[in-house]
Order: C-alpha cells, then sequence, then structure tokens
C-alpha cells in the first residue's frame, strides 16, 4: 500500500509541474459520481485482510464497489481502465481464497526475505505461493521492475491500474480542448 | 490554501487513492518492516 501512495503522489507531482496550479484546480473541481464507493471499498478491503473469516465477502464487495464506480464514472476512459486493472487483480485474488499470490522466491529476491510457501504474509493482501500451487499465476504478483527490485513486486493489474489513474489526472489536469478554447477566448 | 480547499484535496485526492489502494495489491517494501512475522528457512 505505501507504494502505490507515493506512485500517486509522484504523479500528481508530475503532473502539477506540467499543468500548473490550473491542472491542479481543474482537478479539484472534477465531480466523481459515486464518491463514496472506493473508500468503501478500500475498507471492505481492512475488513477483508483482518478478519480472514470476512476475506471472500470483503473481496466481493469491494468488486462490486470499484467495478459500481468505474461504471458510474465511465466518461472518464482511465477510470474504465483503472476499473479493469482492479479486476484483473480482484479476478486472481478471489480465484485464490481472497489473496494475492507471490512466487517465494520473488520475495527473497526481492526483499530479501524468505517466506515459506502457503504462508500469508501478515496484514496483507498477499500469500505466498509458487507457480504451480496458484491459480492464474501469471495474473499474480511477479512483475519486478529494473533498478526497482528491492521496491515492490506488482502485478499485470497493478500496471493496468495505474495506466487508468495516470490517463485521467493526465486527461483532467489537461483541461479537454473545448475548455481550452473557451478559456482563450475569455482572454 | 482555504479549509474548502483542503477539504475538496482530500476529497478528489482521497477517492483515487482509495480506488488504487482497493485495487491494487503489489507486494511492496512494506513487506520487510513484518518480516520478523513472516517466518522461513
Amino acid at each position: 500500500m505505501f507504494v502505490l501512495t507515493i506512485v500517486l503522489a509522484l504523479l500528481l507531482a508530475g503532473f502539477t509541474l506540467r499543468f500548473g496550479t490550473t491542472g491542479l484546480q481543474r482537478l479539484l473541481d472534477h465531480r466523481f459520481a459515486w464518491a463514496w464507493a472506493p473508500p468503501l471499498a478500500a475498507l471492505a478491503q481492512v475488513v477483508g485482510v483482518c478478519v480472514p473469516a470476512l476475506r471472500q465477502p470483503a473481496l466481493l464487495t469491494t468488486i462490486a464497489l470499484l467495478m459500481a464506480f468505474c461504471y458510474a464514472n465511465r466518461a472518464q476512459r482511465g477510470l474504465l481502465i483503472a476499473g479493469c486493472g482492479a479486476a484483473l487483480n480482484m479476478i486472481v485474488m478471489f480465484a485464490n481464497g481472497g489473496l494475492m499470490p507471490v512466487s517465494p522466491d520473488q520475495v527473497l529476491a526481492s526483499h530479501g526475505v524468505p517466506v515459506v510457501a502457503g504462508v500469508q504474509v501478515p496484514l496483507s493482501k498477499n500469500i505466498a505461493l509458487y507457480d504451480d500451487q496458484a491459480v492464474l499465476a501469471f495474473l499474480g504478483d511477479r512483475i519486478v521492475l529494473p533498478g526497482l527490485h528491492h521496491v515492490a513486486i506488482w502485478s499485470l493489474g497493478d500496471f493496468v491500474l495505474i495506466a487508468g489513474v495516470t490517463l485521467f489526472l493526465f486527461s483532467t489536469m489537461r483541461g479537454s480542448h473545448h475548455a481550452t478554447l473557451r478559456s482563450a477566448l475569455a482572454d | 490554501m482555504s479549509r474548502k480547499t483542503v477539504a475538496r484535496v482530500i476529497a478528489v485526492v482521497g477517492v483515487v487513492l482509495a480506488l488504487m489502494l482497493a485495487g491494487g495489491a503489489p507486494d511492496d517494501f512494506g513487506i520487510r518492516s513484518i518480516a520478523p512475522m513472516v517466518g522461513g528457512s
């Protein structure tokens, strides 16, 4: 979770540098439909992590809330793409008992932490599983970025999610062509 | 920055962050802080 917060902070900083305070203001003026759904989905994930008995219901709740949010905001293509990324993660987690599989070998190589296969990483969404033990292992956490191997192990869904959020922030902070024209004409 | 602006920042950025935290699942460097609990060989 730390790394996603940092990614968002970097994206916001980068686009603010690119588009200035006008871009930031455009983002602040954006109105989400169903804005309460993502915080509730995040809360459901916390419940799923803290109460193992509720893991699958919490995951289903998360999926439903995130998909509803992305559909309600489908005018923003970035949010639709982000929803697809979240769905990829949720599908593989649901197929693995509500947990995201990560290879013990990659955890050792990336973080220097030895983990036993089958062990759930405490207070996280991850479970250590080799590829032949996991369902849909190709959608699990298995991608390590060169030079950033010690930071995180990513899934395909994580990249699609970040790409969607990046597109949303870019298109919102840049403003539409029509808005730019209106602004120019007003000046 | 006015209170209203701060509230708006929290509202907008909070929704995007919640979307990322709920939908994303990277195994990140937070794992090292709980390494003693993980066990292993």
